[in-house]
């Protein structure tokens, strides 16, 4: 499942990358930044939100089953972009993100002790996650070697 | 939730934040056909800010702008009835209690929010003439892919790859004959 889950990022990093930028380079610098911050990212709402569940095994298998989310919006981002032509990968992206987000949180509370404060840290940081995502891409904007 | 529960301080904060939400706990009761009223209010509301987006980029009247709304209304209501068909027949693989009307009803429902959206998008589109199709609609439709995905694994019994192919298979339908009617 957590192979899924690169794949996912990986890919829809790409899309930004890929609409964002027109060099190679630029894309190439904007795929590498803007993957590695997903990722990190995801690794920083593993660790917090693995705090609230005492588990970790079950725990894990949340957050793995949470992200498989990815892979149906990783899928209309792709059709959307080089199928239907539409300019709309941030909308794909960041539902995606909040969508998964929303599912760890539905199913963590059934495990969790502090149930309403895991929903709200799981909502704020999936929320900063696509936001600075964006943010992230606008900024790279433009970005080249040489 | 229970009634109790709703009446609780903090739940009327998160009542406040999650209208749609909690618009959708109160409906549940409701049958079907009263359930496929509100996705064709939503999609209908998608497909006429769709057409009233249009006209900054091409001529389109009134009555161009009615056939999509139409459309749209029919899709919400037909089109939803029939994919609730497809999901209900794939559910029964794994959970045989489950009844066709409950299927619609709870796919009907997913488009509460969207519905909500659509509607303040409605109002800042004649307003401020702000074009809202992708903002409001088709965010709007791919968030109402959660609840989907949620009630399709709820339905199936935790059959975690049966739910993401449904709502992949949902969510793709959705797109291309949004692309192909408008």
């Amino acid at each position: 499942m957590g192979k899924i889950k690169i794949v996912c990022v990986l890919m829809l990093s790409f899309l930004l990358a890929f609409d964002n930028q027109a060099s190679f380079s630029g894309r190439l610098i904007s795929f590498i930044v803007l993957s590695s911050y997903l990722f990190i990212l995801l690794a920083i709402t593993k660790w917090i939100a693995g705090r609230f569940i005492s588990d970790k095994i079950l725990f894990n298998q949340l957050f793995d089953k949470a992200y498989l989310l990815l892979i149906p919006f990783t899928m209309f981002a792709l059709v959307g972009r080089f199928y239907l032509g539409w300019d709309t990968v941030q909308a794909f992206i960041s539902t995606g993100i909040m969508g998964s987000g929303g599912m760890l949180s539905a199913e963590g509370v059934k495990y969790a002790k502090r149930k309403k404060t895991l929903m709200i840290i799981i909502t704020t940081i999936s929320f900063l996650t696509f936001f600075g995502f964006m943010q992230l891409a606008e900024l790279l904007k433009g970005v080249q070697l040489g | 939730m229970d009634e109790k529960m709703i009446k609780h301080p903090k739940v009327s904060l998160l009542k406040w934040m999650n209208p749609a939400g909690m618009l959708e706990h109160e409906l549940e009761k409701v049958p079907w056909y009263i359930a496929i009223i509100i996705s064709g209010i939503a999609f209908g509301l998608l497909f006429w800010q769709t057409g009233l987006d249009q006209r900054v980029v091409k001529e389109i009247g009134i009555p161009e702008i009615a056939t999509l709304a139409i459309k749209g209304i029919l899709m919400g209501t037909l089109g939803v009835i029939v994919l609730s068909f497809f999901v209900w027949v794939f559910i029964r693989i794994t959970n045989k209690s489950i009844s066709l009307e409950q299927a619609i009803k709870q796919m009907a429902l997913s488009y509460t929010a969207p519905m909500v959206g659509l509607l303040f998008g409605l109002i800042l589109n004649i307003a401020f003439g702000s074009r809202t199709a992708i903002a409001f609609g088709i965010s709007g439709v791919l968030w109402s892919l959660n609840p989907i995905f949620r009630t399709i694994k709820k339905a199936s019994k935790d059959r975690i790859f049966l739910s993401l192919f449904l709502t992949t298979a949902i969510g793709l339908i959705v797109m291309l004959s949004w692309d192909f009617l408008v």
